[in-house]
């Protein structure tokens, strides 16, 4: 018997485990409170797709807000860091040292300066995902191979011609990993935050429906949940191999200090 | 400047001079209740620590992420190293992770709290799925990349399946997993707090809010000073441990290391 491929087994794995999630509670053998089954949710989100529909609007927008201020800032402000040496030497190892203190704790901060609507949401989002996009852009910019810009210098490029033509292109796939942590991070952060305290939002659906214990509405809400965080992730890590070309090339790992970073920043979403 | 940032320590006194004098000056410049002067909020940090019940909220915090963290420790060196070393382990575990790996885990705090309470239980359980999976991946990274030569010989003198897994993959593993270790006690803490200021009962994530919703901002940001000089300790702390885990692993060492087994 020939040996099933990984992706059959996953999607077998994932089969299964709907099959499961169907049948417990529907034999009791789990009581309906803790898992309702999977056609009670998916009835519940048909019933109420108007609701989910325009919390997963609020959500998006938030999102969207957020990704601008952790992916545009952040490869800006890791462009500096990697190319400037005084910033890199001064800031990289106060980042690091600050690597494990959980941001999570400036949400209530930014709750009192910017209220609950979504501007405070935006913000925390937009810094929790920001850290990796910045992170991985110096490192990335740190990493390039010192004997493309010495070829390119020689060659008579200029100050812009090295950065369009060398740089960015052999940064580029780090700083793809660091916006694929870095935007996982901030679909988290908004959701997070909206659980936390906020009006709208699919969070909010979270919170709402847990404390009046319908758990079907709970499940359909962590189901888009679920379905956002893997639908952002299976495009990034499409976007990521179709970049993967020049990947090897152009590209040399020094040990310990830049890939260090790279290591560090690249945690499992929380 | 190279020099100066490679003194040890200097730079996170840098770091905490400067955010101290950034937030000093912002506070004076805004004048909002939302951000009270640093040495307002630093006085409080003293008074937070001699309270008694803050006091046990905090240690009954760290009580939690320590248990988690030593389950997940428990349970995911083991499997990650089986993984490494045997294909069928790898072939039952791999998927599963996968589909485990991109689900934001506080994302499903609210559906753990609806089986286990918003008791200890549930934090626990969750900071145990936080930290498990850097330990796993790392786990299963070293065991993978293992010299066979080393196995063989094992084997050929004798030794039996679990020994050489005890005796040899694991001490040889050890450097990745410490990598993991480190991860998975920042994703600890992080998961500790969120984990709190999503249910709501006690803990360090409990004065926090107590704090905002009374308006006691210097509470507020004294807690978080706490916080951040906790994960800071905690980082430091394993930095320093790690040479004594792992000192043999230097790759300065790595000869003498191989001449003597």
């Amino acid at each position: 018997m020939r040996r099933p491929s990984p992706a059959t087994v996953r999607w077998l794995i994932l089969l299964g485990l709907l099959v499961f999630w169907e049948l417990f509670p529907r034999t009791g053998i789990i009581p309906e409170l803790f898992l309702p089954p999977l056609s009670k949710v998916a009835a519940v989100l048909m019933k109420d797709w108007h609701e989910y529909g325009s919390e997963l609007g609020a959500t998006l927008y938030e999102v969207a807000f957020a990704m601008l201020i952790a992916c545009g800032g952040g490869i800006l402000a890791g462009a500096l860091v990697g190319g400037i040496a005084l910033l890199r030497n001064l800031l990289l190892p106060m980042f690091s040292s600050m690597y494990a203190v959980p941001i999570v704790i400036l949400y209530p901060i930014f709750t009192a300066w910017f209220g609950i609507g979504s501007q405070s949401k935006i913000i925390f989002a937009g810094v929790y995902g920001f850290f990796p996009v910045m992170l991985s852009t110096a490192a990335g910019i740190r990493t390039i191979d010192a004997q493309l810009l010495l070829a390119a210098r020689s060659m008579g490029a200029n100050l812009s011609q090295q950065i369009t033509r060398v740089i960015i292109p052999a940064s580029i796939p780090t700083v793809l990993t660091g916006l694929r942590l870095g935007g996982a991070l901030t679909i988290i952060g908004v959701v997070v935050s909206e659980m936390l305290t906020s009006a709208a939002g699919i969070g909010y659906l979270v919170t709402r429906y847990r404390t009046i214990l319908d758990s079907a509405h709970v499940f359909g809400a962590i189901v888009m949940i679920l379905l956002l965080s893997i639908a952002f992730d299976t495009l990034a890590r499409a976007i990521e191999r179709r970049t993967m070309v020049w990947q090897a090339a152009g590209r040399r790992q020094r040990e310990g200090d830049a890939g260090e970073v790279v290591a560090v920043v690249a945690p499992a979403p929380v | 400047m190279t020099r100066l940032s490679a003194i040890p320590g200097l730079p996170p006194l840098i770091a905490a001079a400067g955010l101290l004098a950034a937030w000093e000056l912002a506070a004076r410049v805004f004048d909002i209740s939302g951000l009270p002067p640093a040495h307002d909020a630093l006085r409080e940090v003293p008074v937070i620590l001699t309270d008694p019940e803050a006091l046990w909220n905090i240690l009954a915090s760290i009580r939690r992420m320590l248990i988690g963290f030593a389950l997940a420790l428990c349970f995911a060196i083991p499997v990650g190293l089986m993984m490494g070393r045997s294909r069928l382990v790898a072939a039952f575990f791999n998927p599963l992770l996968m589909i485990i790996y991109p689900v934001p885990k506080a994302a499903l705090m609210p559906i753990i709290m609806l089986w286990l309470g918003v008791g200890d239980a549930s934090k626990t359980l969750v900071i145990f799925l936080g930290v498990s999976l850097p330990v796993i991946y790392h786990s299963y990274q070293g065991a993978r990349a293992v010299e066979e030569k080393m196995l063989w010989s094992a084997a050929a003198m004798g030794m039996g399946k679990w020994a050489r897994l005890a005796r040899i993959v694991f001490p040889a593993a050890l450097p990745a997993i410490v990598v993991g270790i480190r991860t998975g006690l920042v994703l600890a803490l992080i998961t500790m707090v969120t984990s709190e200021m999503i249910a709501r009962k006690q803990g360090v994530g409990d004065i926090l809010f107590n704090a905002l919703a009374m308006a006691q901002y210097e509470t507020v940001y004294a807690t978080i000073v706490i916080i951040g000089l906790l994960g800071f300790a905690i980082d430091a702390g394993f930095e320093w441990l790690r040479p004594h885990l792992v000192g043999w692993a230097d790759p300065v060492h790595e000869i003498a290391v191989v001449g003597s087994t």
